[in-house]
């Protein structure tokens, strides 16, 4: 499958030539990275390790998904309340493009209005322990009684890997000891929405 | 010549820049991000009030960005770019996925099961279409040893997405790195549930400690037709 489309590739041109860059630099983007997408996602010390790539032009790279995602994120705006399905979309679009890893925690409080949105990084396993520590410390000083604990896959699926299992079998015991509910589990992967909440009542409905 | 050298706004722009590389774009308010865009159609003038006339004009940062602008010359360009850049962005991803996710191969699927499965409660069922691509990827309780049941969940999640054939995975957390007795009888169970069907079983995945192994390569295990 040819993933480097022309219409892709002229996408690419057309940008890079506000940078005066020629069609050199854009073929050399596209060997080292094989797609559209892997160029976009890219860090931009690694986009300057290209051939012909300079730190203006991998800014420009840089700076399309994150004003892209800006205005999706303000398109689809936080709903007040943590059941209402306009929550997907605003949890898409905070996630459109992103990288790397990272922690988005709702709070609401005990009717489902939503208190406040924290973002907490990556969640890997040195840092879930202080993250937790830190969204309990925070669920206690607004009030919360409610969570909701959403986090990307970027590249991949939106299913739970054993790591995130582990996560959240932290997250809910420190709830548990607070007396705060975790509402949901969200995990996204590009424009693909898992909610765990949802997926285990499907599965009991199916059953 | 540098961008300071250029433009009495060079200190200014690079200033910009080198804050978005180093922390992104979070702490951004909308028109500096947008200033840091038009930087790149006007070299020479101060694009603040150009960015904020824009956001004004378009009533809102979102139509500015995401609807297709009228606007000639560099900006219009520049916007109709950003425009076109996550349909152009989600075309591409469903085209790496789909090109990725071809498991025409035994090889290909132990490489790629232990990527995806983790805990042991849980079943991931591969749906593929006729030529062997991922359509779907599906998490159901692990009820391996209850064929039954197994079948209902697999039979359903293949149905859903219109599959040809499905791969189970399953794994072990106890380090047990073969197939139980159990589970070897709830394979040939399911093989023989599954070729009344028009969905072929086209492999049971064990994985464990990450690594995989594959019935279709045991003699006992395989049916004639494997991967």
């Amino acid at each position: 499958m040819n993933l480097l489309t022309k219409e892709r590739t002229d996408f690419l041109r057309r940008l890079l030539a506000f940078t005066s860059a020629d069609k050199a630099v854009s073929d050399n983007l596209c060997t080292s990275f094989g797609s559209f997408s892997s160029i976009f996602e890219a860090p931009p010390e690694k986009l300057m390790r290209v051939a012909g790539m300079t730190e203006e032009r991998a800014a420009l790279i840089a700076l399309l998904p994150a004003i892209v995602r800006r205005a999706l994120t303000e398109r689809h705006p936080l709903p007040k309340r943590i059941d209402d399905p306009a929550l997907a979309d605003h949890l898409t679009a905070r996630y459109f493009a992103l990288s790397e890893e990272m922690l988005t925690v709702i709070f609401a409080d005990k009717s489902g209005k939503i208190l406040d949105l924290r973002e907490y990084g990556d969640l890997h396993s040195d840092t879930v322990s202080t993250r937790i520590s830190s969204i309990a410390e925070t669920a206690v000083a607004i009030g919360a009684n409610q969570l909701i604990w959403a986090h990307n896959h970027p590249g991949g699926f939106a299913i739970p890997s054993a790591n995130d299992n582990a996560a959240l079998s932290m997250i809910l015991a420190a709830c548990r000891d607070l007396g705060i509910t975790v509402y949901d589990h969200i995990i996204i992967a590009d424009d693909d929405y898992v909610s765990i909440k949802e997926s285990v009542k499907e599965r009991t409905n199916e059953r | 010549m540098t961008d300071t050298q250029k433009s009495p706004h060079g200190g200014h722009r690079k200033r910009l820049r080198d804050r978005f590389l180093r922390h992104g774009s979070r702490e951004f308010y909308d028109h500096e991000l947008l200033e840091l865009l038009l930087f790149y159609a006007h070299k020479r003038v101060d694009v603040n009030p150009t960015a904020h006339k824009l956001i004004e004009a378009s009533n809102g940062f979102d139509k500015l960005i995401l609807e297709d602008s009228e606007r000639t010359g560099k900006t219009g360009e520049l916007l109709r770019l950003c425009a076109a850049f996550a349909p152009t962005y989600f075309e591409d991803k469903c085209d790496c996925i789909r090109g990725m996710r071809n498991f025409n191969s035994p090889s290909l699927v132990l490489q790629y099961a232990p990527t995806v499965c983790g805990d042991p409660n849980l079943l991931r069922i591969l749906c593929l279409d006729a030529k062997m691509s991922l359509k779907n990827l599906v998490t159901v309780q692990n009820n391996f040893e209850d064929s039954a049941a197994c079948f209902h969940d697999v039979f359903l999640a293949a149905g859903t997405c219109a599959a040809a054939h499905v791969i189970i995975i399953l794994s072990h957390g106890d380090g047990n790195p073969s197939y139980t007795r159990s589970e070897i009888l709830a394979i040939g169970d399911l093989r023989t549930r599954f070729s009344h069907t028009s969905v072929r079983l086209a492999d049971v995945v064990l994985c464990c400690d990450g690594s995989a192994i594959a019935a279709s390569r045991y003699p006992l295990l395989s049916e004639e037709d494997t991967l």
